[in-house]
């Protein structure tokens, strides 16, 4: 038996009494409580202290023997979440050295620079060979300075890329190195399309909507279609949630806004830079598409998009329930587009009804947005059995108005959840049948509550072995147990159980596991990976001059993710067609006020929902607007992250005193 | 208490503080003799080491001996080396000269390892010595306190005179302004006032040597055992935490020198309940003043206590100036400094008033350390954007040496003078009002190693590796 302390992220830190033999995975199931938040397995583990080796979380299974020098020296064991920056902790690791164990020397120094600069944006491509070699420095070295070698050698290893991200796109996507923050504040750094959202939150304040919309424009045209639809990521990593525990309600202010734009002002007022006389086509109307021609329209390029569909929005129009969007909503926000040289082709099937090649031959440059709509469909041919995409596609063209009494829905993502939803209100039973347990499934949790209180029944860790026909109708379902969904090196791996079983009847069988893209229009010139994937740089550019693609085509993704990929899209096409740059919008002065000292104290405003009964009658949309009143109140609980200061903590040198102990 | 009486006290307390500051001059031990360095090549040498050597002489009798603020002596000084001067047909220049070589030998004389300069605003317009300065090497070690230039900071006192001393300073309106003040707030005039006045009276007579209580003949001579006991008693007292250090003379105003003649220093923060704190700043805008009230008795008690235990020791309420706390408390590895320069002190926050003890008693002294509040804050910053003076900066600067965010305290005395107090900037740290474990969750966990310090092997680390031995 041994005794060492857990620490992490987990749900029971403290100090066990354990046997050599357990693994890691046994240490923090049995007595460290599991890992906190929806994230089953640490992403690394790191045993002996700040200065131990660093071990991928795919080796849970090792056993904790195997680590045992380490522990001797330092009994912790550590397992680290999802928020584990490999440049942050080395920057923590360095300051602790040189303050907390007294080890000031110029190697320690020189590895704090090195990370202090990735950290703090300064650095460039050298600074990871920099880095590489004080890994390998030799030489009179103290244990402390080995044991750093070792550690960064490891984090290097394991968080090549993530590093490399730092350095070159100076980003963090951990939401953990501030000074590299977009807008200072870490959720719009979360955000994938990096709105300012500390920014239109002080707006509100300020009774300043107009401006508040220009500056929600400025990186997101589709502002009042994401404030009903967004799953709002940015709420994830709030700092006053990461505090208090409650995020600010990001999303709600942000449709507060965007509601009073659209349905106060019927001129609302786009400015454009001069116009341009290179021609961008667009092939696909949805967020993607809609983004990135907002934004070179604003720059003024002459635009065309060319929509298959009758109307523009792409899924938003066409498979996003009426009941969180109505197509009034899309068709109230995109009416800017008209006004700013866009010209729009509906009904515009490239590939059938315009090839593409001639596009290619007619403009300067061609965006591909034509995201995913073909639906993964599981087992035999059958018209009982749907996929989501034409579900969803169906009831919301007013084509299906009626569903038979039993369906059951496959899938554990947000698309199954809105299948699902949308059935009690057609009238039928909905079952969801997923593999995922309902803490593991890709949704709010408050969305898989409103499905219950819907009437949704949710059989969660269940995957389906058979459908069961009599005749050509389909009768049954068999369900076999799920026992888990990821392996330990997270891979998707479900792992079943033979002698569980169950059987559910069903009439209607919904098949929300995943939708693929069609790119069967493509040119054969434009190449594809040996998935038959798009390939795509990391400007967007395919492999042929001049055409770009954005948003789901190359891979499944928020709203607000391709209305990001939209708007980089669009700089990369400026950047080709040798254009100085993309223009946003005029640009907002945000005030500075006072934050209100109470801010901890106030809850989370909740904006008016149906009940349940109000909600299965039809398809009116669930929640309503924060007043007046509620989008001050929460405004004030935004704690203004974009207001801290950019620069690094100082390090304080001991003049005269460098080396061991200087202080100690 | 009428206004007249009120005005009367004050007069009298400080007639009686000065008395008995006159009466308590330190002298200063003989300096060590040392090398004279060589003068620079003057104009006429003759004049000024001539001049020089009757300077010194007019200066030992007026100003070192005494090294301290007193009426009228700076006047004196300059007219009897001015008539020194004009005997010898000294230019200005030589003058100054002679001057400068005086103060500089009498302060290279005077220094040692633990000595600090200190500007004499009032006497001789140049460095002066302090006491020794047993905290000293404390501070200047400390990786906490971001002293850039130790020989500049060493030349500052930390405490510094106002320009422009607030109206509600003025010994005149003092009594008024708060009596007026507690009064609107609380229907009673003498809610606070009287109490507070009442422990510092008490904290000043003890200090300049009348009425301290006896202390007792039966000695606790185990230190460690001694701290413990003392912390244990402070807790019920309502002091959650307590750190011993030294005191550092750079932290102190120059005026208490003779209040403070004990080196080590007990902190003791006194916490304001958390319910009552909460009312801040509208149902109970004067929090700040119950705590002071309570912890100037509390402090009192604790003293009292370690007189039962065999030891001089001088209480130091907080509604006093003299010793600057944050430092001290940082020196004592009890918090790490905040945004607005304050010492958040992970059991209560900013949520407290700090007192103090000084102590005749070698007790174990407290380490600084990493309490991960820097890294917190730096991600916070709520006081800097609450504050309604605009007196808490958004960046660090140098300021005497270190590198620190200095609070303007013009900006901030005008608005709490204007403004029922204020305290927003402590109302609204997180740490004051959710506390430091929540806070600490939202930092990423391997920030935890620095609460778990004490598990590692340091003494290891530092060792040497081998060169070969690859771990």
């Amino acid at each position: 038996m041994i005794e060492v302390r857990l620490l992490g992220a987990i749900n029971r830190p403290g100090i066990v009494q354990v046997d050599e033999s357990l693994t890691f995975k046994q240490l923090l199931e049995e007595h460290g409580g599991g890992m906190q938040r929806k994230y089953p397995r640490p992403v690394v583990m790191q045993v002996g202290g700040p200065l131990g080796p660093i071990v991928r979380g795919s080796r849970i299974n090792d056993r904790l023997r195997d680590h045992a020098p380490q522990i001797r020296t330092a009994r912790m064991v550590a397992f680290f979440g999802e928020r584990f920056c490999p440049v942050d902790f080395l920057v923590f690791l360095t300051r602790f050295l040189v303050r907390e164990a007294g080890i000031d020397t110029p190697h320690v120094r020189a590895v704090h620079r090195t990370v202090g600069d990735i950290a703090g944006g300064r650095s460039d491509r050298t600074a990871l060979e920099r880095l590489r070699d004080l890994a390998a420095a030799g030489g009179a070295l103290s244990h402390g300075e080995r044991r750093m070698n070792a550690t960064l050698d490891d984090l290097m290893d394991i968080f090549g890329d993530d590093f490399a991200e730092h350095v070159e796109a100076r980003y963090c996507h951990f939401g953990v190195c501030r000074i590299l923050f977009h807008h200072n504040a870490p959720c719009s750094n979360t955000c994938p399309s990096n709105m300012n959202v500390p920014g239109y939150i002080e707006l509100i304040k300020h009774d300043r909507l107009e401006d508040a919309y220009t500056l929600m424009k400025q990186d997101n045209p589709l502002s009042f279609v994401c404030g009903k639809v967004c799953p709002a990521p940015c709420e994830t990593r709030c700092r006053q949630g990461d505090i208090s525990g409650v995020s600010v309600a990001i999303r709600q202010l942000k449709r507060y806004i965007a509601d009073d734009r659209v349905a106060s002002s019927t001129e609302y007022y786009e400015d454009r830079l001069p116009a341009r006389d290179q021609r961008v086509a667009v092939v696909g109307g949805g967020p993607a598409g809609v983004s990135a021609a907002f934004y070179l329209a604003k720059t003024g390029y002459p635009v065309h998009i060319y929509e298959a569909q009758d109307r523009l929005g792409g899924m938003l129009a066409y498979g996003i329930p009426a009941y969180r969007l109505g197509n009034h909503d899309i068709e109230a926000e995109l009416a800017f587009l008209g006004k700013m040289g866009v010209t729009v082709h509906l009904g515009t099937r490239v590939g059938e009804d315009i090839p593409l090649s001639r596009l290619r031959a007619e403009n300067d440059a061609v965006l591909l947005a034509t995201g995913r709509w073909v639906g993964r469909k599981m087992g035999p041919v059958s018209l009982q059995i749907e996929s989501a995409a034409e579900f969803l596609w169906a009831v919301k063209q007013g084509e299906r108005a009626s569903v038979p009494e039993k369906v059951v829905v496959i899938g554990g993502g947000a698309v199954a959840m809105d299948c699902a939803m949308t059935v009690p209100r057609l009238g039928g039973h909905a079952t969801l049948v997923s593999l995922e347990q309902r803490a593991e499934m890709l949704v709010p949790e408050y969305e898989v509550e409103e499905a219950v209180e819907d009437g949704v029944e949710l059989l969660n860790g269940w995957s389906v072995k058979e459908f069961v026909s009599e005749g050509d109708r389909l009768r049954k379902l068999v369900l076999e147990r799920c026992v888990r969904v990821f392996d330990d090196e997270f891979r998707f791996a479900p792992e079943f159980d033979p002698d569980e079983r169950m059987e559910i009847e069903a009439d209607l069988v919904i098949s929300a596991v995943g939708q693929d893209a069609d790119l069967g229009y493509l040119d054969d010139d434009i190449a594809l990976d040996e998935r038959r994937r798009l390939v795509l740089d990391s400007a967007f550019r395919t492999s042929v001059d001049g055409v770009f693609a954005a948003g789901d085509i190359k891979a499944p993704g928020l709203v607000i993710s391709a209305v990001g990929e939209g708007k980089r899209a669009a700089m990369s096409i400026d950047l080709y067609l040798g254009g100085s740059g993309v223009h946003f919008g005029r640009s907002i002065e945000v005030p500075e006020s006072r934050l209100d000292p109470r801010i901890w104290d106030f809850p989370r405003e909740q904006a008016a929902k149906l009940s349940a009964e109000e909600r299965v009658r039809g398809f009116a949309e669930v929640e309503s607007t924060f007043s007046y009143d509620q989008a001050h109140a929460e405004a004030k609980r935004c704690m203004r992250c974009d207001r801290n200061s950019v620069q690094e903590l100082h390090l304080r040198t001991f003049p005269g005193k460098e080396g061991m102990g200087a202080w100690t | 208490m009428s206004e007249a009486g009120d005005r009367e006290l004050l007069e009298k307390q400080f007639q009686e503080l000065l008395a008995a500051e006159k009466a308590h001059l330190p002298a200063l031990s003989a300096p060590p003799k040392r090398r004279r360095p060589e003068p620079p090549k003057l104009v006429r040498e003759a004049v000024v080491r001539d001049l020089e050597g009757r300077v010194r002489r007019l200066a030992e009798e007026h100003v070192f001996r005494h090294g301290r603020r007193l009426a009228g002596m700076r006047e004196t000084l300059q007219a009897r080396i001015a008539e020194v001067a004009k005997e010898l047909e000294a230019t200005p220049y030589e003058t100054e000269q002679a001057k400068w070589l005086v103060y500089k030998q009498h302060m290279l004389e005077q220094a040692d390892e633990t000595s600090i300069h200190r500007w004499d605003n009032d006497v001789s317009k140049i460095y002066k010595l302090s006491p020794p300065n047993a905290g000293k090497s404390i501070t200047d070690n400390n990786p906490y306190v971001n002293l850039l230039d130790i020989e500049e900071f060493d030349v500052a006192s930390e405490v510094y005179p106002y320009f422009d001393v607030p109206a509600t300073w003025d010994p005149e309106l003092y009594g008024k302004f708060f009596t007026t003040m507690h009064g609107e707030v609380t229907g009673d005039p003498q809610a606070f006032l009287p109490q507070i006045m009442r422990d510092r009276q008490r904290m000043k007579e003890e200090a300049l040597g009348g009425r301290i209580p006896p202390v007792s003949e039966q000695k606790e001579t185990d230190l460690a055992k001694l701290k413990q006991e003392i912390r244990e008693y402070a807790r019920s007292l309502g002091f959650p935490t307590l750190g011993v250090t030294k005191l550092d003379r750079r932290y102190t105003a120059e005026s208490a020198d003779a209040e403070l003649p004990y080196d080590t220093l007990i902190l003791l923060p006194h916490e304001m309940p958390l319910d009552e704190f909460k009312k801040i700043p509208t149902d109970n805008p004067l929090m700040a003043f119950t705590s002071y009230r309570d912890g100037g008795q509390a402090v009192h008690k604790v003293a009292d206590f370690i007189r039962s235990k065999g030891y001089r020791c001088l209480a130091r309420v907080s509604s006093d100036g003299a010793i600057k706390y944050a430092p001290h408390a940082v020196n004592a590895g009890m918090g790490n400094y905040s945004t607005f320069g304050i010492c958040i002190f992970p059991e209560v926050g900013t949520r407290t008033k700090v007192t103090g003890i000084l102590i005749d008693a070698e007790l174990p002294l407290d380490r600084p350390r990493d309490w991960n509040i820097e890294e917190f804050c730096s991600r916070c910053r709520s006081c800097q954007k609450t504050c309604p003076a605009g007196a808490i900066p958004r960046d660090e600067r140098r300021f005497r040496g270190t590198l620190k965010r200095q609070t303007y305290h013009q900006r901030c005395f005008e608005y709490m003078a204007t403004s029922y107090e204020c305290n927003l900037c402590t109302r609204i740290c997180p740490f004051s009002v959710l506390g430091y474990e929540q806070c600490m969750r939202a930092l990423p966990q391997y920030y935890r190693y620095n609460i778990h310090r004490d598990e590692v092997d340091f003494a290891r680390l530092r060792e040497p590796a081998q060169p070969e031995v690859a771990e």
